[in-house]
This record gives structure tokens, C-alpha cells and sequence, in this order.
């Protein structure tokens, strides 16, 4: 086979990447994985399939949150939010720009998804 | 340089410290730069026509008025007033969310004049700052106790922020309110002039104001800032715990709020230090 022109492209794509590119890449595979599927996410297997987030916190809801979290209280009815809920909040890098946050709750099957928003790294909420 | 003063027939130290505006004339008398002429008249009731008496700083011989314009805001130092003024020019873009009906004119000048209302209020004449340190200001200043005051002003070019605000039907769900220190770029939508209980105690002093909170991260409070820090309601922040924080889930300010504006105002006039006194 001639390595000609039209192969350059090919084995550029095949050559390995720095090493950083290749972790965020990674990341960006399995982080952004289709919405469908995000829903289906337990905690457990969010940890197993993302591995350790870089921020999480568990906190009461309440019928207004702060504007980074001013969608949850639109999943649970008033009273669900009087008698008490607990969220957990997980984020991960889901490239060198965008972070995705999502966040879990206990209905009576475990922690599982209940939504997720990603957003830039330079926002402040 | 320095004032010097030639004293005339008459006069005495009291009638050249009325003269110049300084309360006391043993801060004349007393000054380091009189250390001569305490030697030459060692009694400070008998001084004679043609001495030189040098007037230390005050505010009848300092410049009290000082000024610049930054990326993010412009500050003006008014000492004679005892006036801080901090002001951004918003550079508005109006847009809507499908379905919902184009901005008026007026709808657009009332959600300004709300914002710029709620922000005066929140933010305006709550903090009390000081300065110290060896400049002529410092030392002219030095028992002066400034106000700050905290406005936005809408622009149409040039702004300081570019800012964006969603009109969205009311009382829908709104679109995530927020600030890009790096990117001078505020996203607001027309649900922010209402209050927030975030506290759930149900009382109004408590409720947060969008505007205030989003100004706060404009202001400084953002960890992509000098000041190194933003949001407080996250567990990771060191001030999660301090709920009524404005820039946590709260409605008051805090001495750090104005970090920013300090390190600010501190490049402004060599040798001045500004000082957070107190905040309410």
C-alpha cells in the first residue's frame, strides 16, 4: 500500500493524543452520554461510570432554591417538599469548558437521576 | 507640596486652624513638620507676625476628589462629601422566549429602573469605609467615615456588562440567572424582580433579590475575581454556613462583599489605605 495523500488524515486521527486531551476526551465520552440514559442513572452507577466528581453535597429542597438549582422544586408537589426531601448534588467536568451537575433523589428506589444541567465553567449562578 | 502659612498681625493658632478648616489647632501645632517652629515659639500662645507655620494635610489644601474607570465598573472618591460611588453601565440586550410577546419600550425601561432600584437598595449606604496610611489624602481624611453608593446605569455602547435579559410569561419557570466575570456578560429574565424566599422563613427582610445577588458576583464576588470568592450556598464554599449572606441564600451584606472594591480603591491613591469599618 502507498502512503499516499490520502491516508495523512487516517493515521493523524490513529496517532495518540497528549495525554490531557486523551483524559478529557475520555471524560467527554462518558460523561455526555445521551439524556435517555442519563435518566435511567442510579447514584451508584453515575459514581461507577464517571468516577469521583469534583464537587458533592447533599441539602434540603425547599419550595424556592438558589438560581443554580431554581428548576428541582418543579419535581416534587408541595407537600412532598413540606414533609421533606433530600437532594444530592453531584458535578463532574464533562469537558475542559463545561461542567454537568446532576442531581439525585431518594423515592423510595435509592438515589436515582432526577435532572442535570450542564453549564461554563465561567458562570457564576 | 506642602501649605505654608505666613502669619499676619493678629493672628493667632486657633484663628489659622479656623482658617484652613482643621477642628483642632494643636494638630497644626503638633504636626510633624512644625517640629522647627515648636523650637523657634515653644509656648503656642506667643507666635509673631512673619512665622512660617507649615498647614499638614487637611481637607482645604488635599485633593479630595479622585476617579477611575475599570473593565468592570468605574469609582469615584469624593472625600469632601465622604462619598463612594461605585457605578457599571449596562449595555442591555432584550430577547424573548418563543412564544411570549417583543418587549415594549416601557417594559424595558422598567425592568432597568427595577434592577437599578433593587440594587440602590441592597447595596447603597450599607458599607462604611475608612482610609489610613501616610499620603497627604490618608492624613487629610483620616477621621472621615465614607459612604458607598452602588448604582447601574443603562447604556447603549460601551458598557461595562454586556447583559441579556429573557422575557419569559410570568411566573413560569425561569431560565438559570448568571454571571461571566472573564467574560463581563450577565444573563438576567424578566422573573428576577421578584423576591426570593430562599430562606423559608416567609419574611420579607430575609427574601433575596436576583438582581442584588447577580450585582454582588458583578461587583467582585466572584471566584474567577481577585477576590477569589462568589457563590456561598455551595457546601464547598467557606462561608456555606452564613445563610443570611447575600451571596448566600440571604439578604445582607458582609465585610467581604466589598473585597474587590478595596483592592480597587487601595491602587487608586498611593500610599491610602481603605478600610471596611462596618456594614449593615
Amino acid at each position: 500500500m502507498r502512503l499516499g495523500a490520502p491516508l495523512l488524515p487516517v493515521l493523524l486521527a490513529l496517532a495518540p493524543l497528549p495525554v490531557q486531551a486523551q483524559t478529557l476526551m475520555e471524560n467527554k465520552l462518558t460523561v455526555s452520554m445521551k439524556e435517555e440514559a442519563l435518566k435511567e442513572l442510579s447514584l451508584d452507577e453515575a459514581l461507577d461510570r464517571f468516577g469521583a466528581a469534583r464537587e458533592h453535597e447533599e441539602f434540603d429542597l425547599r419550595p424556592e432554591m438558589v438560581e443554580f438549582r431554581t428548576d428541582l422544586p418543579e419535581f416534587f408537589t408541595a407537600e412532598e417538599i413540606a414533609a421533606g426531601v433530600r437532594i444530592r448534588e453531584y458535578t463532574w467536568p464533562l469537558d475542559s469548558q463545561i461542567n454537568r451537575t446532576i442531581w439525585f433523589a431518594d423515592r423510595g428506589k435509592g438515589w436515582r437521576y432526577l435532572h442535570h444541567k450542564d453549564w461554563d465553567k465561567n458562570l457564576e449562578f | 507640596m506642602p501649605t505654608v502659612h505666613t502669619v499676619k498681625k493678629g493672628e493667632t493658632l486657633g484663628k489659622i486652624a479656623r482658617k484652613y478648616s482643621i477642628a483642632k489647632w494643636k494638630d497644626i501645632y503638633e504636626a510633624a513638620e512644625n517640629a522647627k517652629f515648636r523650637k523657634l515659639r515653644p509656648d503656642p500662645n506667643r507666635i509673631e507676625p512673619g512665622d512660617k507655620i507649615t498647614i499638614p494635610p487637611c481637607p482645604a489644601t488635599v485633593e479630595g476628589k479622585h476617579s477611575k474607570d475599570m473593565p468592570r465598573m468605574s469609582i469615584s472618591v469624593d472625600a469632601d462629601k465622604a462619598l463612594i460611588f461605585v457605578q457599571q453601565k449596562w449595555e442591555y440586550t432584550f430577547v424573548e422566549k418563543s412564544g411570549v410577546s417583543k418587549w415594549t419600550s416601557k417594559e424595558k425601561t422598567d425592568f432597568h429602573n427595577a434592577a437599578d432600584k433593587s440594587i440602590w437598595a441592597r447595596w447603597s449606604g450599607k458599607f462604611k469605609i475608612t482610609c489610613a496610611g501616610k499620603s497627604d489624602f490618608a492624613r487629610a481624611y483620616a477621621d472621615v467615615v465614607f459612604n458607598v453608593n452602588f448604582d447601574i446605569k443603562k447604556v447603549t455602547s460601551g458598557g461595562h456588562w454586556k447583559v441579556t435579559v429573557t422575557k419569559v410569561p410570568k411566573g413560569s419557570k425561569s431560565p438559570t440567572s448568571s454571571v461571566d466575570w472573564n467574560g463581563q456578560k450577565i444573563t438576567l429574565d424578566s422573573e428576577d424582580t421578584k423576591l426570593r424566599d430562599l430562606q423559608g422563613t416567609g419574611k420579607k427582610k430575609d427574601k433575596q433579590s436576583p438582581f442584588a445577588h447577580e450585582f454582588g458576583h458583578a461587583v467582585g464576588n466572584s471566584k474567577h475575581g481577585p477576590a477569589g470568592h462568589g457563590d456561598e450556598y455551595k457546601a464547598s464554599s467557606p462561608f456555606h454556613e452564613e445563610k443570611k449572606s447575600m451571596m448566600n441564600i440571604g439578604n445582607q451584606l458582609q465585610k467581604r462583599h466589598a473585597d474587590h472594591l478595596i483592592m480597587e480603591l487601595n491602587k487608586m491613591i498611593k500610599d491610602t489605605t481603605f478600610t471596611v469599618k462596618s456594614v449593615s
